[in-house]
């Protein structure tokens, strides 16, 4: 428990964790505060945010904040302290793990959460969805479900794809020697497949290519979205068969190999 | 200045973005070439809108930016500010040499996309009055990359703290960027459009404000101001910061 205290310590000493969450917490605001006392765009504006804004801030979110966490003491000098502590490098790893995983947690859900309840205060409570609004959340095939249901999967998937974001940054964070690397290398990796995706739509509708590389892009783009954004804007779940079950369990998998390859990159610097 | 404008070029990271900016529009200028020659060069002219944006912005980002926060990067700053020059003229010798050193950049992706588009054009001719609005648009990208330069760099002495302006400039930057695309938009996202140096870099000023044009046709007059007063502020900020820590 000690250990975990120090690291919490050391963690909100964290400037740039400070400025995300203000800027994060102003671009919701911002998006939110249109739409108070409109009962009519609640869910719209709530499905439309979740899609659209909210996967940005939350993989910036997990890029600035947890990027300092594995690679502090070596940018500190004072990984030789932690080596030599009574508790070791293992017992800091799990502290930082279970410190940067919370992190995770919080400000996944955070955005959309700040969304919702900014819009419930302002209408006096959650309104009825109007007529014809099915359809409208991003969540495919589930029309049938409740709105407050499907923005809860949204919310699910939300914070299934900003743990898995925050997998990889820990990993980038563990192998790297410099915060500013650990978020350079984070940022540029959880981009990548969406970056990927536009590049790939955008050149399959400019040129009339061969099959052969409108096969090649097409699997690209169907490989990036299995990605970290992917998973955020549920494209992830239209490639599934329907089953629930099967896009959560691929993010546990993918959180487990990220964390898995944290705690070997962890061991290797601490064998240096 | 010119030591640190030296440091600023001799990085890898600046010449794989260069290299990598011109070698990825030249694939698209060899398919546009080859499936829609008659929009060949207006395609070519419209390498700022996306491209060369993401190629200043990862320039700044990731040239501009180490180099202001080295010495504290470095642990040196203490050493460096018992130097002799190492207060005041080391910091406006670098904001210069950065604002330079971006310039110098747009420049060069600005003739290595005109030389690649020649080269992949195979004998197609420049359509009159494209050259002058090509140059027009670098220029403007210039101009915005320079004071884009400025601003983060302020912000980075500002804050103290390189991941801060980075995670700043790089959210800022972005949703700007993404919401240029949008129509019909309110006051909001009109400003965050136009305000913060994305549509500059894009070179779009020359062609009006794309869809957020207003009527009265006057937008120079306000976000040309507006851009130089960003970054006058970001730079007020740091030197402020300098002087209360007497490192002015």
């Amino acid at each position: 428990m000690d250990t975990l205290r120090a690291e919490w310590k050391k963690c909100i000493l964290f400037r740039e964790v400070y400025v995300a969450l203000g800027l994060a917490a102003a671009i919701t605001l911002w998006q939110g505060l249109p739409n108070i006392g409109r009962p009519e765009d609640f869910w719209i504006n709530l499905y439309n945010f979740n899609f659209n804004v909210a996967p940005v801030l939350i993989l910036f979110l997990q890029a600035a904040g947890l990027s300092r966490l594995f690679c502090g003491e070596a940018a500190g000098r004072t990984a030789p302290l932690l080596r030599t502590s009574r508790l070791g490098l293992s017992r800091a790893f799990w502290d930082k793990l279970a410190l940067g995983l919370s992190y995770a947690a919080v400000t996944s859900l955070l955005p959309g959460l700040l969304v919702f309840c900014l819009g419930a205060l302002s209408c006096g409570g959650v309104p009825a969805a109007p007529e014809g609004i099915g359809g409208i959340s991003r969540i495919p095939g589930w029309e049938g479900m409740g709105e407050l249901t499907q923005w809860g999967w949204e919310m699910l998937f939300s914070l299934l794809g900003g743990l898995c974001g925050a997998g990889l940054v820990l990993l980038v964070s563990a192998l790297a020697r410099r915060p500013v690397s650990a978020m350079m290398g984070a940022a540029l990796c959880l981009a990548l497949p969406a970056a990927l995706r536009v590049g790939a739509v955008l050149f399959l509708s400019r040129f009339p290519i061969s099959d052969g590389l409108v096969i090649l892009l097409d699997r690209v783009y169907r490989l990036c979205g299995w990605g970290w954004s992917g998973i955020l804007t549920y494209e992830l779940l239209e490639k599934g068969s329907g089953a629930l079950w099967m896009p959560a369990l691929y993010c546990l998998s993918l959180l487990a190999a990220e964390l898995a390859l944290t705690w070997l990159a962890w061991k290797r610097r601490g064998r240096r | 200045m010119m030591r640190e404008l030296r440091r600023l070029w001799s990085g890898l990271l600046v010449w794989l973005i260069l290299a990598g900016t011109v070698g990825l529009n030249g694939v698209l200028a060899f398919y546009q070439r080859r499936y829609g020659p008659e929009s060949y060069w207006g395609v070519m002219g419209q390498f700022w809108d996306k491209l060369g944006l993401a190629a200043v912005a990862a320039a700044v980002l990731t040239a501009c930016l180490p180099l202001t926060a080295c010495d504290r990067i470095c642990r040196t700053e203490e050493l460096v500010l018992t130097a002799r020059l190492g207060r005041r003229h080391l910091f406006v010798s670098r904001m210069a040499a950065c604002a330079l050193g971006t310039v110098l950049f747009v420049l060069a992706l600005s003739v290595g996309n005109f030389l690649c588009g020649k080269v992949v054009a195979d004998g197609l001719p420049v359509p009159p009055g494209w050259g002058s609005l090509y140059l027009g648009r670098t220029l403007l990208a210039g101009a915005g990359g320079a004071l884009l330069a400025l601003a983060a760099c302020g912000l980075c002495e500002r804050f103290r703290s390189l991941p801060t302006a980075f995670f700043l400039v790089s959210v800022v930057l972005l949703f700007s960027a993404l919401t240029a695309d949008l129509k019909g938009e309110p006051l909001g996202l009109y400003v965050l459009a136009n305000g913060f140096f994305a549509k500059l870099i894009r070179g779009r000023a020359l062609t009006g404000w794309g869809s957020y044009s207003p009527p009265w046709g006057m937008e120079w007059l306000v976000w040309g101001p507006w851009h130089v007063g960003l970054t006058a502020l970001c730079l007020y900020g740091a030197v402020r910061r300098r002087k209360e820590r007497n490192q002015w």
